[in-house]
């Protein structure tokens, strides 16, 4: 007999896979491993449907399987492992000095704590909620916040510049030399 | 700056024309079923189980004597508290500098124990909540450590971690640990956490647990924060909060709104809430961390 939630639970993970698949890629960079990463989160996703609390949370409580799989494959074979992948990949061809800044973007972008990327990434390449990824990092909407800000900054990022931003910003630069 | 915006769109497009390959659809459905078959297992055997414990605890049920909490019954004789019960030793400290200065870490870790009150009997046979306290400190402090351990052993850069701890004043109700985590690498980042205990009760106590229950916490205290956040941008011209109505749009998501049910907070020693926010929660990381001082009256209907 078959629950309402494993029949949702199924249809989400069939209709969604390649979303999980490209999360996953972006973290560890070969296929084998980010098609192991969304089969063992699939499964582990079937095997807990029971538990998850409300219908309306599918989306999010799957993102939070599949992130917590790439955080134990990649923690277990180390970030240098997939960092020398895209160091092979991408050294491999001549580039301008733009293409020059945008893997240095990419780089940047790349050796973000895990949680901060993932912060990144589900907002702007994945459209989630800022609420949602509450959920999906099991975190306060306030700690989600700062990191997408701290994100923000490190990728020297403003998604619009404003001359209020320019403002703020001067007054930052020289409050960072303030020393702990 | 134009170009980062255009490179990071470039990224997203990447990203987005990353293709799953198609017999991956298949592994998925096989793993599907996979659970499936696996949780039906599993739901046959918490059946089993449970059937036989509820015959063993028919069983043991005759023979369990009642027991009177010794604690309980010196909650309620009411006798006033005299001084701290409580206080903090250091139970880990590790100093770490690489030669060349690239690696640094300064980590006390603090952790609350019961002091010795001679032939007293202890208070807190709920020591629960002093070694719930511990194991939270140790969670978080730990983890900082592997980071750290990490960051050196794959030598990208360079990495600094400072955990020390202090204790602001408070009542003599009250017990207020502040446990103060600093992470650098390039930027810095500090991250504080506050532990405040109740020594009456023998429990920790959460921002919730200091006001009435349907009362309306979060709302009261939060519109008194966003005026005294106004009235402090309005006397210093450097000091910057994110309020709805000041912050550009791709900013307001970052707007504050409301604090947390379970809001970092402490006692101060006149008796006052202060509600604490980490660096980049309710403005530019330059801000460091920001506390509010709730005055007695926002809250004095509510408080308990």
């Amino acid at each position: 007999m078959k629950s309402s939630k494993e029949l949702l639970v199924e249809r989400v993970l069939i209709e969604n896979y390649e979303k999980y698949y490209r999360l996953a890629y972006s973290y560890v960079h070969n296929e084998a491993d980010a098609l192991d990463i969304v089969q063992e989160g699939a499964y582990k996703a079937m095997l807990r449907c029971d538990s998850l609390r409300s219908e309306d949370f599918v989306k999010t409580w799957i993102y939070r399987i599949m992130f917590n799989e790439i955080l134990l494959l990649y923690r277990r074979e180390g970030k240098a492992v997939s960092q020398k992948l895209i160091d092979i990949e991408e050294y491999q061809t001549d580039f301008t000095k733009r293409e020059e800044e945008r893997l240095m973007l990419k780089e940047a972008l790349n050796r973000l704590p895990d949680k901060e990327k993932a912060v990144i990434e589900l907002r702007y390449f994945e459209d989630l909620k800022l609420e949602e990824i509450a959920q999906v990092l099991e975190e306060n909407l306030s700690t989600v916040k700062s990191r997408l800000y701290r994100a923000l900054e490190k990728l020297k990022l403003s998604m619009e510049e404003t001359p209020q931003t320019w403002k703020r910003k001067e007054s930052e630069d020289a409050e960072s030399e303030r020393r702990f | 700056m134009q170009n980062r915006r255009e490179d990071f769109d470039k990224l997203r497009r990447e990203y987005e024309e990353t293709e799953a390959p198609p017999f991956g659809l298949n592994m998925i459905k096989t793993a599907i079923e996979r659970g499936k078959a696996d949780r039906r297992k599993r739901k046959v055997r918490t059946f089993v189980r449970s059937l036989s414990a509820c015959a063993a605890a028919l069983v043991l049920g005759l023979f369990l004597l009642p027991r009177v909490s010794e604690d309980a019954a010196f909650a309620m004789s009411n006798m006033p508290i005299l001084s701290s019960f409580v206080g903090v030793d250091a139970s880990e400290e590790i100093q770490v500098l690489s030669a060349d200065g690239r690696y640094y870490a300064d980590v006390t870790i603090p952790r609350v124990i019961e002091l010795d009150k001679g032939n007293q009997k202890s208070l807190y046979t709920e020591t629960d909540s002093l070694q719930n306290i511990n194991l939270e400190i140790g969670a978080i402090t730990h983890q900082l450590i592997r980071e750290f351990d990490d960051a050196m052993e794959q030598d990208a850069g360079s990495a600094e971690l400072v955990i020390k701890y202090e204790l602001p004043k408070t009542t003599e109700q009250y017990f207020v640990l502040k446990l103060i985590t600093y992470v650098g690498s390039g930027s810095g980042y500090e991250k504080d956490y506050f532990y405040t205990f109740d020594q009456n009760s023998g429990k920790r106590i959460f921002l919730q647990d200091l006001f009435a229950e349907d009362s309306d916490y979060v709302g009261l205290i939060s519109e008194n924060i966003k005026e005294q956040m106004k009235s402090r941008m309005a006397a210093d011209s450097e000091e910057v909060y994110w309020l709805s109505n000041s912050v550009t749009p791709e900013l307001a998501p970052l707007a504050f709104d409301k604090i947390e049910e379970n809001q970092a907070f402490y006692i101060n020693e006149e008796n006052q809430l202060v509600i604490a926010f980490s660096e980049g929660d309710v403005g530019p990381m330059a801000m460091g961390t920001v506390e509010f001082v709730i005055p007695s009256e926002v809250i004095e209907q509510i408080r308990l």
